[in-house]
């Protein structure tokens, strides 16, 4: 048998299979290039194999460490056995060291204002690009085992992505002062989130989409500055160049 | 090649992939999802001198073959005909052709998804069988076997989809 042994398969019913090649709409890309980056965000977060189990915010449905990002116990047992298991090796490779104190922002959930329309989005769109301009929670002093987590850490993740999913589902029903509060809020409360390149995609599309054209132009072009690579870039300069 | 550039350029191939692996369209975007996000964390492994889409194609394999496992008691039924595009130019060269693709579909349909995975890359993408063996991780003579066993269920599906329909 040969590669092109096929003279009794029907060549019109292969040429029909061929043709059957539909692509995707946009809308579904976009949906998907939004979730990868956060998938692939999440993955850089917390290193490694241990990054392919904790992308949170999904829904997807295939692969044996899926149940694992699908239940939080698990993913944060996970953590936990990685964590305790990093910290073995590192005391036993190297001596002994005093405590550290580092300082981070604690999400400041209690005294973090509540979303509103339009005070928000002013606030956001003037502190984003230098993300550790003002906005910001008290600082505390906290106790930690090693570096700083200066991105909320991996537990905040799920509370990061879910406030990210208000801003969404806000601009998908074009709802874009509530997309604005809803990032400015994000914005405030992980200044240095490790979903802050889609937080900014959905800023300046939502910019761009309230007519604020100048800031979204000048807001994309830091962003194609800053993430060269990023899946989300396309959508963002499409949103700009369609403003009229 | 970087990851960026594959998503842009072969999203669509392994959308389509998926899909003719019996993903149904609900769980389309999810496994999509899924396929590259397993891409990017093996990018590393891709050998730049073997042929990419073969390489994409065993991810959406396996992709597809464990969300499979999982729902093995659903029907799995390809897109719906309507959701192709209108190559016809009257109503009754739809209807025809609409026909057509729901007897190519079923039949292809009518392959178990390790034979179909080889049928597809070989008959529909025009993979070598070498490069199809290397990209499912199969020996050579087990991929060629696939190959002609996939071909007869093809043929045997399209023969009793013809018979149901009266049309042989």
């Amino acid at each position: 048998m040969t590669d092109s042994d096929q003279e009794s398969v029907d060549p019109e019913m292969l040429a029909l299979l061929r043709a059957d090649f539909a692509p995707a709409s946009a809308a579904v890309k976009e949906r998907v290039s939004s979730r990868l980056a956060r998938s692939v965000g999440a993955l850089a977060l917390s290193g490694g194999a241990l990054g392919a189990h904790a992308g949170l915010g999904t829904r997807s449905t295939a692969g044996p460490w899926l149940a694992l990002r699908a239940h939080p116990l698990g993913f944060f047992a996970s953590f936990a056995v990685g964590a305790a298991c990093g910290a073995g090796l590192y005391a036993a490779a190297r001596r002994p060291a005093p405590e550290r104190v580092v300082y981070v922002d604690r999400p400041a959930w209690q005294a973090a204002p509540a979303v509103s329309s339009a005070e928000p989005a002013s606030k956001n769109s003037e502190t984003l690009p230098a993300l550790t301009q003002s906005a910001r929670a008290p600082s505390v002093a906290v106790p930690l085992l090693g570096a700083s987590v200066d991105r909320g850490g991996i537990a905040s993740l799920a509370e990061q992505q879910a406030l990210l999913d208000v801003a969404r589902s806000a601009f998908a029903r074009s709802d874009y002062p509530a997309t604005l509060a809803a990032l400015a809020t994000h914005f405030q409360r992980y200044p240095k989130s490790v979903l802050g390149e889609e937080r900014e995609a959905l800023d300046i599309k939502a910019l761009a989409a309230t007519g604020r054209t100048d800031e979204a132009k000048a807001r994309a072009a830091r962003f194609k500055a800053q993430f060269p690579q990023s899946l989300l870039l396309p959508s963002v300069q499409d949103s700009v160049g369609l403003i009229p | 090649m970087s990851f960026n550039a594959i998503f842009r350029a072969e999203f669509d191939y392994v959308w389509n992939s998926l899909r003719r692996l019996g993903v149904p369209l609900r769980d389309l975007e999810d496994l999509t999802h899924d396929v590259f996000f397993r891409i990017y964390e093996r990018l590393a492994d891709y050998d730049r001198a073997r042929p990419l889409r073969p390489w994409l194609f065993g991810f959406s394999f396996r992709v597809a073959s464990d969300y499979r496992r999982r729902f093995s008691n659903r029907r799995e039924v390809l897109s719906p005909a309507s959701e192709t595009s209108d190559p016809a130019p009257t109503a009754l060269d739809r209807l025809v052709q609409a026909e057509a693709m729901t007897l190519a579909r079923t039949a292809l349909e009518g392959i178990e998804i390790e034979r179909r995975a080889v049928f597809i890359l070989h008959e529909l993408d025009g993979s070598s069988v070498p490069e199809i063996a290397n990209a499912l991780g199969l020996p050579l003579n087990t991929t060629y076997s696939r190959l002609r066993v996939a071909r007869e269920e093809f043929r045997a599906a399209l023969q009793r989809e013809r018979l149901r329909r009266g049309e042989a």
